[in-house]
Order: structure tokens, then C-alpha cells, then sequence
């Protein structure tokens, strides 16, 4: 078959209303979490935040997180995450972005769907290339998504953190727990 | 178990009260479900790291404006000897007012210098200091009062951040480490950081999924004859849950000749289940343990206690604990709960202050009348 004739069927089916096309905003209370270890000892910091904008274009999802919203607990360790090793005044966002289209739904008759799609990590506005494993499940006002990905804080110009004899392991992860139902469209009223 | 008549009791406890190390295992509330971060000892007390020393300001200690970076200050002596990373010093002071009637007594519970060195994979800590009375098992000189105790001395070598072999005299690994050394499951199973430490081989284990450290036990070389000497081992391995759980599981095995207390001779057995969760501001820690002690008869008891540490704001804490021990199911005497309320302030990230006030009994004495008691202690760090 001439591939040249692939194109317009191609078109067709990307143009193909789907129920994942609608777009979608951050529903509720969101929950993002950084973990990593430290040694000597086990020693799991966690960096938690609320703070989880979404903003979807139709073809990407782009996740944002304010780095100056993410606490670990200790009020000292805040400053050196955001001051040393973040650099937030210079670069106050992290984002995760990924394809829609990349994205699985539910089968049809199934309720939630596990999967993995990459993803664009950007911190310092340095990107990594991450996979990110997502549940999502349906209820009954959109979905409830859990994710996670692994990182690591020296592909995004990170040096490894160090203080006093503790050293944290430059491999992270994230884990994202939010709720998303469509957006309104533009022009309707709500 | 045998059991002193109460007076005697009482006074053996006072006298025992000398002494401890640091070792806040209600520290879980700030996600710190091991101890080797803050601790030279691999399952917390002994020397301070430096990182704990910075703790000690950053976390412990009520905070009068914004978070700062420890600086100079936070060393030994607040740096005035300028030491080398390899070389950790610490000088604690220890004291305790009981309030008696129309006096008050004033113990020096502790007055040491602890050091630990780490080059390379080389480890070593050790204390001496001095004590105005009680640390019986920690003493290296005899005299009526005053005497100069040791309580750790060891060498030790870490091929990895996981590992650490030591030998020498040493904290035996078994149940929640505290510095609140006259908790009943520390009193009957002899594993108190004030002296009940014991010579032997230990290898701690913290692959950070769990932390576990056994111990061969060769004996209080403090002591002699050699027939007061036990021989066995001990064990503590905990598993945490997250951040703010960690569980874990303990035994102990020592038998000696002439039992120190007793006089016969004398196998001690304790397996115990611990753990510690935190929520918000309020830990929650707890212990329990089976006793099996085998003299001329044999006997089977159990110990435990439960308390919950609320840090009201940082540096101030409430406790409440409770306490039990019997240490013979079969004989007439019953254990007596002890229930005791404490306030324990940081006041300074170098000193901190602490009131107990109890009703109940102190070590391990079922059947005893229960009494009313109250503490007053302050705890100097240089």
C-alpha cells in the first residue's frame, strides 16, 4: 500500500472524538511526594506538597509544581533543598510532561487501567527522560490517578546532597496522587 | 524473680539513677526511623555524630527566631579545639534533685567525656567520667561514693555504610534504646545505657530496609570475679513502616555463675516486641516483654511500658508512660502499674531540663505499695 494513502486514515482516526480528549484540570486536594534515601543508616526523607497544576493542551499534559511549596519536614532542610540544591528563586518549577496520546484509558467495561508512558522530568530546566507508572481509576466525577517515576538529581545539574556525614542517594522518586475530571469548555457556562 | 523489700527498692533505684546516654527514639515524629545518622552507636546513645550535634539545635531544642545554619558553636566546646572530622568529643553533665522530706538530694548522675573516632573504615568510641554514686556495673575505681565509671570503650571497623563489627564494652542491643534508663523492660532485662553495658562482639546491620545489630556477650570484665560474669547474647532487629512506624523484635540470653543480685547462679532470658509511631506531633512508643529466669527454681514473668510524647511546641514535650513488671507469674506478688508524667524541655540545644512526677514502684518490685515520687533533672552538653 502507498503509505502516502495512511495519512488521511491516520487523520481521521487522531480526529476521532475520544472520551480521553476532553481536557482536563486538577480536581480536590492533590498530593505529590519526593522520596529519597540517605545514608549512614536508613534515613527516607520525604518531600511532600499539594501544589500540582495541570495544564492540558489537548496533545501534552503538563504537570507544574511550585519547588518553594515542597516541605520535608525540617525548616532547615527546606532552605538547603530550596537555596543549595534547587535553586528555586532562579528555577521555581519542576514539570513533568507526557503525550496524551501515549496515555492508556480503561478498556471499555473496565473501571481502571495500570500503565507506563515516558515522560519529560524538567528540573532546573534540565529534562530527563522519565517512565511513569500510573493507575487510573474511574469515579464518578473523572478519574483518581496515582503515578510514579524514578529521577535522578545529577541530570538536572543537582550536586549530591551532602550535610554534616549524611549523603543523600542522587536516585529519587516521585510519587503524584491527584484527582482529574474535564475542564469546562471555553465560552460555557459552568 | 527475687524481690527487694520496698524501702530498698526505692533507695537501690535512686541510687541506680546515675547516668545514661542520649537516645530519643521519639525522634520517629521527624522521620528518623534509625539511629546511625545521629548516633556513633549504631542503635543510638554514645556520641553524638556531627550531624546530631546540629540536631540537637535544629530539632531538639526550642528554637527563639528563624531556623539557622549550627554553626562553630554546635562542636564541642562550641569549637574552641577546632577538632579533626575523624575525631568527635562530648562532655555530658547529668544531675537529678529528688525531693525527700525537709530535703533535697542532689545526685551527679553523670559527669562524662565520650569521644568516638572514624578514619576510614576505623571506628571507636569510648567514655570516662565520674559519678558522686550508683553506676555500680560502669565503675573502674571502688570508691564509697565518688567513682570514675566507663560505660562504653570499643574498636570497631565499617566496610560499608550498612556495617559496623565492633568489640569492647557496649550498649546491649535489645528493645527501645532511651535514655530513661529505670523504664521497667530496662531494669528487668538489664540493658540500660547508664551500666548495664557488656563486653563482647557486636555486628549492626542497617541495609535500609531494616536495622538489626547482635551481640556475643562475654561478660562484664567491670566485675569480678569471673563467675559474676554473664555469657550469652542479645539481638534487636526493627523494621520500619514508612516514615513514622518501625516495629521490631529482641531477645537476650546470659547466664553466669553467681548472679550479681542473687548471689546463685543464674540464666536470664528476655524476648520482647517493640515499636514506635509517630502522628503529628505526638510519638508513641512501647515495649513488651517475656522474662524467663532460671535459678534455683524457674521462673516466667513479663514487662512492658507504653508512652506518648507529645511536643507540644518544638523543645517542650508531655510524656505519659506506663509502666509494668513482674518478674514471676507464679508466685502471690502481682506486678504494680507505675503511671508517670513528665515535661522535658530543651531549653537550650546545650541543655535541657526535665520534671517526672509517679505513683507507682521503680525496679521491677511486684507486690510492692505502690508510692508517690518526683524528679527533678538537668542535662548539660558540651
Amino acid at each position: 500500500m502507498n503509505p502516502a494513502r495512511l495519512v488521511p486514515l491516520v487523520a481521521l482516526c487522531l480526529a476521532l472524538p475520544r472520551e480521553s480528549e476532553a481536557a482536563w484540570k486538577v480536581f480536590g486536594k492533590s498530593k505529590v511526594v519526593f522520596h529519597a534515601d540517605a545514608t549512614p543508616g536508613a534515613l527516607d526523607i520525604e518531600g511532600v506538597t499539594s501544589d500540582l497544576a495541570l495544564d492540558d493542551d489537548g496533545t501534552r499534559l503538563l504537570f507544574t509544581v511550585r519547588m518553594d511549596t515542597v516541605e520535608t519536614g525540617i525548616a532547615l532542610r527546606d532552605d538547603h533543598m530550596r537555596k543549595n540544591f534547587v535553586q528555586t528563586d532562579v528555577h521555581p518549577l519542576l514539570t513533568l510532561e507526557m503525550p496524551r496520546a501515549a496515555l492508556s484509558l480503561p478498556a471499555a467495561g473496565a473501571t481502571q487501567v495500570t500503565a507506563t508512558v515516558n515522560g519529560a522530568f524538567t528540573v532546573r530546566g534540565q529534562a530527563e527522560e522519565v517512565p511513569v507508572t500510573y493507575t487510573m481509576t474511574q469515579e464518578k466525577a473523572g478519574w483518581k490517578i496515582r503515578a510514579s517515576f524514578p529521577f535522578d538529581v545529577t541530570k538536572h545539574g543537582i550536586a549530591i546532597p551532602s550535610y554534616l556525614g549524611v549523603t543523600v542517594a542522587p536516585a529519587m522518586t516521585a510519587e503524584v496522587t491527584f484527582r482529574a475530571v474535564d475542564a469546562q469548555p471555553q465560552g460555557t457556562a459552568p | 524473680m527475687s524481690r527487694l523489700p520496698v524501702p530498698a527498692a526505692l533507695l537501690a533505684a535512686l541510687l541506680a539513677l546515675p547516668g545514661t546516654a542520649f537516645a530519643y527514639p521519639d525522634m520517629i515524629r521527624h522521620g528518623y526511623t534509625g539511629c546511625a545518622q545521629c548516633h556513633t552507636d549504631p542503635s543510638g546513645g554514645g556520641v553524638l555524630t556531627a550531624y546530631g550535634r546540629a540536631q540537637t539545635e535544629v530539632l531538639l531544642a526550642t528554637p527563639y527566631g528563624a531556623p539557622r545554619e549550627p554553626g562553630k558553636e554546635a562542636e564541642f566546646l562550641f569549637g574552641a579545639l577546632g577538632l579533626p572530622g575523624a575525631l568527635a568529643l562530648q562532655g555530658d553533665v547529668r544531675s537529678v534533685f529528688v525531693p525527700r522530706p525537709g530535703a533535697l538530694r542532689y545526685i551527679l548522675m553523670q559527669a562524662d567525656l565520650r569521644g568516638a573516632v572514624s578514619a576510614g573504615i576505623l571506628r571507636a568510641g569510648g567514655s570516662l567520667g565520674a559519678v558522686s554514686e550508683g553506676a555500680h556495673m560502669a565503675r573502674v575505681t571502688t570508691g564509697d561514693t565518688w567513682n570514675a565509671v566507663s560505660r562504653e570503650h570499643w574498636l570497631g571497623i565499617a566496610p560499608s555504610d550498612a556495617w559496623l563489627v565492633r568489640a569492647g564494652r557496649m550498649n546491649l542491643p535489645f528493645g527501645l534504646r532511651t535514655e530513661q534508663h529505670l523504664l521497667d523492660p530496662r531494669v528487668a532485662t538489664r540493658t540500660d545505657t547508664n551500666d548495664d553495658q557488656q563486653f563482647g562482639v557486636a555486628v549492626a546491620w542497617e541495609p535500609g530496609f531494616l536495622r538489626a545489630e547482635v551481640m556475643g556477650i562475654a561478660g562484664n570484665l567491670q566485675v569480678s570475679p569471673d563467675d559474676f560474669r554473664e555469657r550469652g547474647a542479645a539481638g534487636a532487629a526493627a523494621l520500619p513502616i514508612g516514615n513514622d512506624v518501625e516495629v521490631g523484635v529482641a531477645g537476650l540470653y546470659a547466664t553466669s555463675h553467681l548472679d550479681v543480685e542473687t548471689l546463685q547462679a543464674r540464666t536470664r532470658q528476655a524476648y520482647g516486641l517493640f515499636g514506635r509511631a509517630a502522628a503529628g506531633p505526638v510519638a508513641i512508643l512501647g515495649e513488651g516483654d517475656l522474662l524467663l529466669d532460671r535459678q534455683a527454681s524457674a521462673a516466667t514473668g513479663a514487662t512492658g511500658f507504653l508512652q506518648a510524647d507529645w511536643e507540644a511546641v518544638q523543645g517542650v514535650h508531655v510524656l505519659g508512660t506506663g509502666e509494668w513488671c513482674d518478674g514471676d507469674f507464679g508466685d502471690s506478688a502481682g506486678g504494680v502499674p507505675t503511671a508517670t508524667l513528665s515535661v522535658h524541655w530543651f531549653a537550650w540545644y546545650r541543655a535541657d531540663l526535665r520534671l517526672d512526677g509517679m505513683r507507682g514502684v521503680l525496679y521491677c518490685t511486684p507486690g510492692a505499695d505502690p508510692q508517690w515520687m518526683g524528679l527533678a533533672s538537668f542535662h548539660l552538653l558540651l
